[in-house]
């Protein structure tokens, strides 16, 4: 099965890096970017399956990223990471069609599963 | 899901290869609404499980956090909403009112979870404290609202001013600081103990690194110079900068000890101190307070008290009755030479006197050992210093002192209307100063002295003295530093040698405390009172005492300790099972549980069935799962593609409450070809799936033998009457409810049943890999009331568990997986499950109470290893035609 393509989008740069490099040792092709336009950036030049997004970020916020995201990439799947108290982003970030949302913090396996989901669907879908 | 999916690819492949676009078309399109139905059935069990949490902590029994709360609210909703979202892929158009309906409730919530809006930063940020009264609490915190009143009303109190909480909120506010505090406290998500120091030191760090703002700098040197001219000290002015937060104080809360006081404090670093102050809101004992007691964040602005520092001769805390026992009699003064501090940190032995209030006269005085004292420290802060032998034994206060201090703490009591615990000191003349005064907490009910027969040799301890009422029983753990701290098991008996504050965050994992030195006027007495966790002080030999003893029993009522478990004392005195009752989180949640969990739309035929009902979460639930079910299984007529029509399960001509669709590969290719007549009848013998055989062979292994009794006619009868009487269940549901569905393919079997009320599913996959194997049950509510629904689902969740099921049970639900297993152990899991659906439907109804749940526990225990042996018969019988087969065939 070809890798699942998989771009971390979330300000903060700590746990970008630390994500991407544990995603790519579970053989994933993991790839990171600090804010919602380089994921615009990004997703216009690399074929991804599936965007993980953080809801709080400065600049354009993951909700505004995720409209863009989905208008533009409309097959690129998307999961929302959000933090406890976001009730309202949880549920506008699956009315603006993220796949799924995680709740911060979470477990990396339980944030695979649902990426290995999603890059399932997307490649279903595309079939 | 990759059953699922093999089993679409292989429908989908084959129409293209036979060329049939039309087949192809609805082939793709069932794809889709099986993947919408899916995804449902998924968010559904989601937001059950998240529903049956929040249930849990409205019991009150566990501390949570208004974060938990959040997020579980955030989860319920969340999943709410897919469902509301596939519902609508199922059936575009059908339910116009839903979506509105879910978001009036999801608002409601929002409401609900909404921080409170802080202190304004508009009104002053410095109040003089004599312009201040109690009445002004919310604004300066309790501590200084307090003392501005005692000063009022005419005590010596030390001059100086209070920070407000606006103050708190212009410094919070500033560089986004309470965001970025916010942002590292959902980041962290601390439970454990190790990890909260690890956030507490990030939060303190970051606090004290900011500066304060200009104009709240400004406003603080102001006040400060308008003290030290005051009291004519000039830059010699030492002064103490105290915590006074918000329900600080208070009757519910005391906060004791959990924020920091910097004592004895040059005018240059006051504004460091004030940080230091408000960064003790973050300390490890303070948040696992807050935790422990159902505080959030923003119940908790911090005021600040600024006061002049008194060098005081010898000080102490005045209680106006015992806190331990909640009598009134007398008047207990705890007094040290030095500083107060060393009473409340419970750091030294301290001279108690016991005194009557009417006449007003000494009853009693106990002369402690008072080896070490606390003293200013030449340049900053406050020093021990030892005490000679002759001086430590003496009486610090003399007998007319001990009555002055009691009959201040007194007339507090008088105007504030209640029992009072009292902080003061005598300054270097001899005059009184009130530092502090508080509500005293008292015990809910006053203590029963009931005799209790033991032999003096189970007697470990007999000199403490109560600190907090109450039994605990569990093994001693000796806590000597912080490291030891992160290691106390759940439920031990936590042995100290020092009663000292920071050791608060341990109370709610230790059934009891006993300690060396301190007493019942400590800053950690006071928290084992509030927290309910009976606490010994003053045990002096604990340590040695209690080293290698195994399980002890606390009786600190008494102020002993026994060996063994002596749990029957517990029954006496039972610990508060409901330390979350009242908080402010307890409340928000319980606001947030009913617009998520009650249950009103029960009956589907109902005109109410309908989102203009909808009063919680739940009710959507409910409503999306009739709708989803409907929708993809009902026969209707522009069903052009036969594979997708649910076909009627029938077995030995009887037709059952089971109705399937085949993914591919599901159905015998012996059996009829499927057609769009709605009498569609498929033979159990006549399915293939391998999960479902499995599943069915469990189902129908053994007669119903349990109660409630049902008439048996045989196997027939009891699948029958299991799978096709509505009757069975008390409550009233749709046809549609009533029935069980399931998606097969040759490996794959998705079962959807809902009986009246309770509601379970069961996926499998069973193929040649075993890493692909998987069977994974959820199971939710029952007709029964709670207590019996949830000693079903326990019952449920063991039974899995003694089966190689990792199994969570929460409430009334139960979620069990197993994975990775062989074919063959995956027939015998799905055996098992088959059987547990049957004999566990009604179970609910019998489980009046522990007993019955462990007799009902080894029956299916037994029954089971009966299937299961069978299964290995079959197996064995199954090798044996084989390889008969094969030496035929050779």
């Amino acid at each position: 099965m070809e890798r699942i393509r998989l771009l971390l989008v979330d300000d903060e740069e700590e746990f970008v890096n630390l994500f991407v490099k544990r995603f790519n040792m579970r053989n994933l092709d993991a790839f990171g970017v600090t804010s919602g336009r380089a994921a615009l950036g990004y997703l216009a030049e690399h074929p991804v399956d599936v965007v993980v997004l953080d809801v709080k970020m400065p600049g354009m916020d993951g909700l505004a990223a995720l409209g863009e995201i989905k208008k533009r990439f409309p097959t690129v799947e998307v999961i929302m990471l959000t933090g406890h108290g976001s009730l309202k982003s949880g549920v506008e970030g699956m009315s603006l069609g993220a796949f799924d949302y995680v709740l911060k913090p979470f477990r990396i396996d339980d944030l695979l599963d649902r990426i290995r989901k999603a890059a399932e669907r997307k490649r279903l879908m595309g079939e | 899901m990759s059953g699922l999916w093999s089993a679409f690819r292989r429908m989908i492949s084959r129409s293209q290869a036979a060329n049939d676009a039309d087949e192809a078309f609805h082939a793709s399109r069932l794809l889709e609404r099986c993947q919408a139905f899916r995804k449902l059935l998924a968010a559904n069990n989601q937001a059950l499980g998240a529903m049956a949490a929040i249930d849990e902590l409205a019991a009150g029994t566990e501390p949570f956090t208004m974060n938990q709360v959040r997020s579980l609210c955030t989860e319920v909703a969340v999943r709410v909403l897919q469902m509301v979202q596939q519902v609508e892929a199922l059936a575009p158009g059908r339910y116009p009112g839903l979506e509105a309906a879910f978001r009036a409730i999801q608002q409601e919530l929002a409401d609900v979870l909404r921080r409170e809006p802080g202190p304004s930063s508009e009104a002053p940020l410095i109040f003089d404290l004599q312009g201040v009264d109690c009445a002004m609490a919310s604004v300066v915190g309790a501590k200084s609202a307090n003392l501005g009143e005692a000063g009022r009303l005419g005590f010596r109190t030390p001059p100086g001013f209070a920070a407000t909480t606006a103050a708190y909120a212009l410094f919070m506010a500033s560089d986004g600081l309470a965001e970025e505090i916010d942002r590292r406290i959902q980041a962290a998500g601390a439970k454990a103990l190790d990890e909260a120091h690890a956030l507490s030191s990030s939060l303190q760090q970051l606090v004290m690194r900011s500066a304060l703002p200009e104009s709240l700098a400004l406003e603080l040197n102001a006040a400060c110079a308008r003290l030290a001219e005051r009291l004519e000290t000039g830059e010699a002015l030492r002064l103490a900068v105290r915590s006074s937060a918000v329900g600080e104080d208070g009757e519910a809360y005391s906060f004791a000890g959990q924020y920091r006081s910097v004592l004895n404090v040059g005018l240059e670093d006051v504004a460091a101190a004030y940080k230091e102050v408000i960064a003790s809101k973050y300390g490890v004992t303070a948040m696992s307070y807050r935790l422990a007691r159902g505080l959030r964040d923003e119940d908790a602005p911090m005021g600040v008290m600024v006061i002049h520092m008194v060098d005081a001769a010898a000080g102490g805390v005045a209680y106006t009755a015992d806190p331990a026992t909640g009598r009134c009699e007398h008047v207990f003064v705890h007094a040290v030479f030095g500083m107060p501090k060393a009473v409340v940190d419970g750091a030294t032995e301290s001279d108690v006197y016991r005194i009557c209030r009417e006449p007003l006269e000494i009853a009693m005085s106990c002369i402690g050992s008072k080896k070490t004292k606390l003293v200013l420290a030449r340049g900053e802060g406050l020093a021990y210093e030892h005490s000679p032998g002759d001086v430590a034994g003496a009486p610090c206060l003399k007998p007319e002192q001990a009555l002055e201090v009691a009959r201040a703490a007194l007339a507090l009591e008088r105007h504030f209307g209640a029992p009072q615990d009292v902080e003061w000191a005598f300054d270097r003349e001899g005059r009184l100063f009130i530092l502090q005064n508080r509500p005293l907490r008292m015990p809910e009910t006053p203590m029963d002295y009931a005799e209790l027969e033991v032999a003096q040799s189970d007697i470990l301890l007999s000199d403490g003295v109560t600190a907090s009422a109450g039994v605990g029983v569990g093994r001693p753990y000796i806590v000597r530093k912080q490291a030891d701290a992160l290691r106390l098991p759940k439920d031990a008996v936590l042995v100290v040698r020092n009663a000292l504050p920071a050791w608060a965050s341990l109370l709610d994992r230790a059934s009891a405390v006993v300690a060396e030195l301190g007493g019942a006027a400590g800053h950690l007495a006071a928290v084992a009172r509030e927290m309910g966790t009976p606490a010994l002080f003053g045990a002096s030999g604990a340590i040695a005492a209690l080293a290698r003893a195994e399980v002890v029993t606390v009786d600190a009522d008494r102020g002993v300790v026994l060996s063994g478990d002596r749990s029957q004392l517990l029954s006496r005195k039972p610990r508060s099972p409901r330390v979350m009752v009242g908080a402010p989180v307890h409340d928000a949640l319980l606001r947030a549980a009913r617009l998520t969990t009650p249950l009103s739309l029960i009956d589907p035929d109902s005109p109410l069935f309908d989102p203009g009902y909808f009063q919680s979460l739940h009710d959507v639930t409910r409503f999306c799962h009739e709708k989803a079910v409907e929708a993809m299984f009902a026969e209707d007529d522009d069903r052009r593609f036969p594979q997708a029509s649910a076909l009627r399960l029938s077995y030995q001509g009887k037709p059952l409450q089971y109705w399937v669709v085949d993914l591919g590969g599901g159905v015998s290719p012996a059996a009829p070809p499927a057609d769009k007549n709605r009498s569609s009848r498929l033979d159990v013998e006549m399915v293939a799936c391998r999960p479902f055989r499995a599943l069915w062979r469990g189902m129908i292994e053994l007669p119903w033998s349990g109660p409630p009794a049902l008439d048996m006619r045989g196997f027939a009868s009891v699948v029958a009457q299991a799978a096709s009487n509505p009757d069975l269940e008390p409550g009233r549901s749709s046809a549609m409810a009533m029935r069980n569905y399931f998606l097969i393919s040759d490996e794959f079997m998705s079962l959807q049943s809902r009986f009246g009320f309770h509601f379970c599913t069961v996926e499998a996959l069973i193929c040649p890999v075993s890493e692909e194997n998987f069977a994974s049950f959820q199971f939710k509510g029952g007709a029964a009331d709670r207590g019996r629904r949830v000693r079903r689902a326990r019952l449920l969740a063991d039974v899995l568990e003694g089966y190689c099921f990792i199994a969570e049970n929460r409430e009334d639900s139960v979620v069990a997986r197993l994975e990775g297993a062989s074919v063959r152990e995956m027939e015998n899991a799905l055996a098992m499950l088959g059987y547990l659906l049957i004999h566990t439907r009604q179970l609910d109804m019998v489980m009046a109470d522990n007993a019955r749940a462990e007799a009902e526990f080894k029956r299916l225990r037994r029954d089971i290893d009966i299937i299961l042996s069978r299964n290995a018969r079959r197996a064995v019988e199954e090798t044996s035609w084989k390889n008969q087969g094969t030496a035929g065939s050779n």
